[in-house]
């Protein structure tokens, strides 16, 4: 039986579509079965992302309506043995799918893979009503900015509604540089505003624009920095302890950043 | 008795004829009597396709569930089912058995079928970008791109004068002769009747000319024009 985790932000343009890739990326290649579902239904991305979006003849409405079975629609990865995708419809709206139906499919994919990732849409409507119904987790991503970190906090408060409880945060783009000058929020800023467990701290990292311009997860990348951090991420869903780049982040990111890569002393 | 709905056999399975309906809920009940009545030899039995109108998507759904949940059928697909696939049989058999007799007729009747200059042409001036869905019954020409993302669907040709980078699907209801023009042919995914491929990846825009997609013996192939 898997599990089955929704990765959210309630603001657009933070992360949720990469980090989804990459987790689910992250996860294949540490031998679990993965599917990752788009919810966002009209504006579809995480194909794109994959790379996989020439491969697509069945997308999540097409399931949930019945024109197709489960498995003619799963996508495989051409890179990650292992990785599934359900793509989003591109041509209809987030009304198409209903939350009973998307509670439906979560279990059923459940059943035969050990984790369905849901990449959320932005804002707090029916999509995200949608993308929440089946989840058992909740994965929050966040950039170290004010309206993103408000609109992070809403979107816990959400969560919790709904009883999802202690969803996790993942600080997505942080500039180490920046927060050692001031000029950025910290870590611990965030940690306490929002008080949920930290899962993971991703660098701004300009190898995401390429390897997502060429449909290729960053996680592939031993090199990258971003690519050690959702390596991280991935570990530390499946229950792995790993040190988090977290401790005296406004001194020595940068140090313990290399320090923890390998990189430098 | 003047019922809503017919169970066609074919060598790959079922195929249920829709008749034109007022209300949904009166196909759904013929098709359970149907089945009721001759429920064992039904159990089991694998739909292939719809023939006929369904409506919207909440009545496929509603069928889907009938079918599957309350009859334990397996259904393939409730998709239109390739309509000349099963006429090109009855014609065939058709030939057999009247040999050469009324030749003429006969051609009339082919030309009915498979013959998609008769269709109408459905012209589009515009840009089409993600999100639209251009779906025609005869032919389409484009005067404009089309952008990844957008999805044009004809039963007949597809022409496009400009870019075509979306999804594009000639002859959906297995017109095989379908084909597709386009000034730069690079599409997201092509489709002629059941056929479905991708182009090669890493092509460049800049160095295409105006190209045609057909099928030549059941696969998919593009040249210059």
């Amino acid at each position: 039986m898997g599990e089955v985790i929704v990765i959210t932000s309630g603001k657009g343009g933070v992360g949720k579509t990469t980090t989804t890739a990459n987790i689910g990326a992250g996860l294949v290649n540490l031998g679990k079965s993965v599917v990752v579902i788009d919810a966002d239904i009209g504006l579809r991305n995480l194909d794109v992302v994959l790379g996989l979006e020439n491969r697509i003849v069945y997308d999540i409405v097409d399931i949930v309506t019945g024109q197709c079975r489960l498995k003619q629609a799963l996508i495989k990865d051409k890179r990650f043995d292992g990785l599934y995708l359900i793509p989003a419809a591109q041509t209809k709206d987030k009304d198409s799918v209903s939350t009973e139906q998307m509670i439906n499919l979560c279990n059923e994919l459940k059943e035969n893979h050990d984790y369905v990732l849901i990449d959320c849409p932005a804002g707090i409507e029916q999509g995200f009503r949608n993308a929440i119904a089946g989840a058992d987790r909740a994965i929050v991503v966040t950039t170290p900015e004010i309206s993103a970190v408000r609109d992070a906090d809403r979107i816990i408060g959400l969560l919790e509604a709904a009883e999802i409880n202690d969803p996790k945060l993942i600080v997505n783009r942080i500039r180490p540089e920046m927060v050692r000058r001031g000029e950025m929020m910290d870590l611990e800023d965030m940690k306490d505003i929002l008080a949920i467990e930290v899962l993971g701290v991703v660098p701004d990292d300009e190898n995401v624009v390429i390897s997502t311009n060429r449909g290729i997860p960053t996680v592939a990348d031993e090199n990258s920095f971003s690519g050690q951090a959702f390596r991280n991420i991935a570990l530390r869903i499946t229950g792995e302890e790993v040190p988090l780049m977290e401790l005296d982040l406004d001194n020595t990111m940068m140090g313990k950043l290399k320090r923890l890569l390998g990189f430098g002393k | 008795m003047n019922s809503k709905v017919e169970f066609k056999g074919t060598k790959d399975g079922i195929v249920l004829l829709i008749k034109p309906f007022e209300d949904f809920d009166t196909v759904l009940s013929d098709i359970k009597e149907r089945l009721n009545q001759s429920a064992q030899f039904f159990s089991g039995a694998t739909i292939i396709g719809v023939e006929g109108y369904l409506g919207d998507e909440k009545n496929r759904y509603d069928l889907y569930r009938l079918l599957v949940e309350v009859y334990h059928m397996d259904v393939k697909s409730l998709d239109a089912v390739m309509k000349m696939h099963i006429n090109q049989e009855n014609d065939e058999s058709l030939m057999k058995a009247e040999a050469v007799e009324n030749v003429s007729d006969q051609k009339e009747d082919q030309s009915k079928e498979i013959d998609y200059n008769a269709y109408d042409t459905k012209i589009v001036h515009q840009t089409l970008r993600s999100g639209t869905n251009i779906s025609y019954d005869g032919n389409i020409l484009v005067i404009g791109d089309v952008n990844p993302g957008a999805e044009l669907s004809a039963g007949g040709h597809v022409i496009v004068m400009g870019k075509l980078r979306g999804m594009v699907h000639a002859g959906k209801y297995g017109y095989k002769d379908a084909y597709v023009i386009a000034s730069k042919l690079l599409p997201t995914q092509i489709r002629i009747a059941n056929i479905i491929a991708r182009p090669p990846e890493g092509e460049n825009m800049d160095d295409l000319k105006p190209e045609i997609a057909h099928l030549k013996s059941g696969k998919m192939s593009i040249e210059e024009l």
